[in-house]
């Protein structure tokens, strides 16, 4: 044994090892964009605000499970109009989900072409596209959570508490494809509209006023002017994934949505001419910056 | 290295580069010129961040038009301006750039502590990027850049905004890059920090090139400065009898190496022949900025009188 000791400063060392392929790193951008979509790396402070959505989110499923379990037990009958189903769902999840994309979209984008990182993203490998295509994934995945996790919870709930887990859920099959379907188009709005604002917006508090202030006028507006004419409606854009929901569930709209006249292809063709716009005015900014 | 041909990038109306050809070997190259130059745009060009009007590209052997992906694969880019998410700690990000670089995610955690450490972010790394001085920001850019293990790492004016302190330990880190097996494009108008660290020199002037060779040959002129202990005109004599050119005054001469002959030498044996002693002698060299100046006066013999 000897006391002595000696500090080796080894350097920099090359590194020959195997390297990530475009897929993979493609994916740990995604990755990058959720964890910066949530706060996951960041403050308590950050991580909060969407995990106390997504507990409100998932919440009511769970009520809704256990007064079922409860009523079984005693025996008690339930009323239909008690119960949420899968369309009336939405109506919950899409005003928390409103708020996380007010947020969670101004987060992933602001910063990196704020604080000047884009030019170290786009000087590696990844294309400005691929970097956007990311990012979209990214708020995909995590909006999509909050609108399909609690839809699941409410399926697998009611399959347990029935006579036939297997039964319910062959039962239900049309869930698997209405429910994501649904949920496509409250998330293609919501985060075209918020990430076209943060896209020309630098500063995330005014990008979050502007995509609440938006989204709230016009919804207003066209509600106000449906009473002039119908297709005045098809500028309310919050009631355009109720109406294309009610459109994949079959099932009428309540009176309060406003152009339930106007044909749904008006309301799809609106719907998808505003994503593209969006889109295109998203390629267009960062086209510019790189 | 590099292996420009004939390259033209416009801004709209404004011509950037301007016809550019240039075959660099891997070494520590310094890219300098005024504001404007074309520095920024060249280096922009040559990581595929911009595609060029016209002419062609080759960066490490690869086509920057054909292959960006190849040419971004295998090189790191630390910008001038800011380029660091404020809100991530420096190990974080640095770990991220490594996967962007294409590091396995526990490799790019590895190499980022031991990058950062290499440039002289210790424990700070956990901190916010945001919290960092400006030292600390150059040196967690140049980590960044690094971090993937580039062949080539382009640097925009990473001496900037440092005090000198700060200026000396960037330039050491620079000149360590060299002993990584990482070339360097230096890209900066302070010709002293080029001086310091580089073994080649390309300098442009709205948008040319004024030269692009090894910084020893730039800089020499083949001129030797002579002091002895005596009056010159002697050794002088005897100098101008061999062919040379030669300057007096008082007891200094300058020599002016022609051919072959070795003015050092010569100097020496007109000492012993005339029983001069010699105070000092010396190569005259260049400073970079009278070699430039001396480019520019060249390429624009109208601006200067």
């Amino acid at each position: 044994m000897t006391s002595e000791g000696a500090v080796f400063d080894l350097g920099y060392e090359r590194y020959s090892g195997p390297r990530l392929g475009d897929r993979e790193v493609f994916w740990r951008m995604v990755i990058d964009g959720l964890r910066k979509s949530v706060g996951i790396g960041k403050r308590a402070r950050s991580k909060a605000f969407p995990f106390a959505l997504l507990a409100l989110a998932i919440l009511p499923a769970i009520g809704v499970v256990v007064i079922q379990v409860v009523a079984n037990i005693f025996g008690i009958p339930l009323g239909e109009e008690l119960l949420l189903n899968a369309p009336e769902y939405f109506d919950w999840t899409a005003q928390l989900i409103f708020f996380f994309v007010a947020v969670a979209v101004p987060n992933l984008l602001i910063p990196d072409r704020v604080e000047g990182v884009l030019l170290v993203y786009t000087s590696r490998p990844p294309t400005i596209n691929r970097y956007l295509v990311a990012r979209l994934v990214a708020m995909a995945i995590s909006v999509g959570t909050f609108l399909m996790v609690p839809q699941l919870v409410l399926l697998v709930g009611e399959g347990l508490i029935s006579d036939n887990f297997f039964g319910h859920m062959v039962d239900n099959l049309a869930f698997w494809w209405r429910v994501p379907l649904a949920a496509l188009f409250y998330l293609a709005v919501n985060v075209a509209a918020a990430a076209a604002i943060a896209a020309y917006v630098n500063n995330r508090g005014a990008a979050i006023a502007v995509y609440i202030i938006a989204m709230n006028v016009l919804s207003g507006v066209g509600f106000g002017l449906s009473s002039i004419n119908r297709f005045f409606s098809l500028i309310a854009i919050q009631f355009w994934p109720p109406r294309l929901r009610d459109w994949i569930f079959d099932r009428p709209s309540p009176e309060e949505v406003p152009g339930t006249d106007v044909p749904v292809v008006a309301v799809l063709g609106t719907t998808l001419a505003f994503v593209a716009l969006a889109v295109w005015l998203i390629m267009r900014r960062y086209r510019r910056l790189i | 290295m590099l292996e420009v041909d004939a390259l033209h990038f416009s801004y709209g109306d404004f011509h950037a580069l301007k016809g550019i050809d240039l075959s660099v070997p891997a070494g520590r190259i310094g890219l300098v010129g005024a504001n404007g130059a074309g520095k920024t745009t060249l280096v922009r060009v040559l990581l595929g961040l911009a595609p060029a009007d016209s002419g062609s590209a080759e960066v490490l052997g690869h086509d920057v038009a054909s292959e960006p992906g190849a040419v971004q694969a295998r090189v790191g880019f630390m910008p001038e301006g800011n380029c660091l998410p404020l809100e991530d700690s420096a190990a974080k990000f640095v770990a991220y750039a490594g996967e962007l670089g294409g590091l396995p995610p526990s490799v790019a955690r590895q190499r980022a502590a031991d990058t950062l450490t290499i440039v002289g972010i210790d424990e700070e790394r956990f901190r916010p990027i945001g919290t960092f001085s400006t030292g600390m920001t150059q040196r967690t850019k140049l980590a960044q850049a690094i971090v993937h293990s580039p062949e080539l790492v382009f640097l925009d004016e990473p001496t900037a905004g440092l005090d000198p302190k700060g200026r000396a330990e960037m330039l050491s880190l620079i000149n360590r890059l060299g002993d990584f097996g990482i070339s360097v494009v230096f890209s900066t108008h302070v010709l002293t920090d080029i001086e310091a660290t580089c073994d080649w020199i390309i300098m442009m002037d709205e948008g040319r090139i004024l030269r692009s060779g090894p910084l020893a040959v730039a800089q020499d002129r083949h001129r030797v400065i002579a002091e002895f202990l005596e009056a010159a005109g002697p050794a002088a004599a005897l100098l101008r009898s061999r062919g040379f050119e030669v300057d007096v005054d008082g007891r200094h001469l300058a020599v002016e190496s022609t051919g072959d002959l070795d003015a050092f030498e010569a100097i020496m044996q007109a000492a012993v022949t005339n029983g001069l002693g010699v105070r000092s002698l010396a190569a005259d060299r260049r400073s970079l900025e009278q070699l430039f100046l001396e480019q520019e006066a060249a390429f624009h013999p109208g601006d200067h009188p």
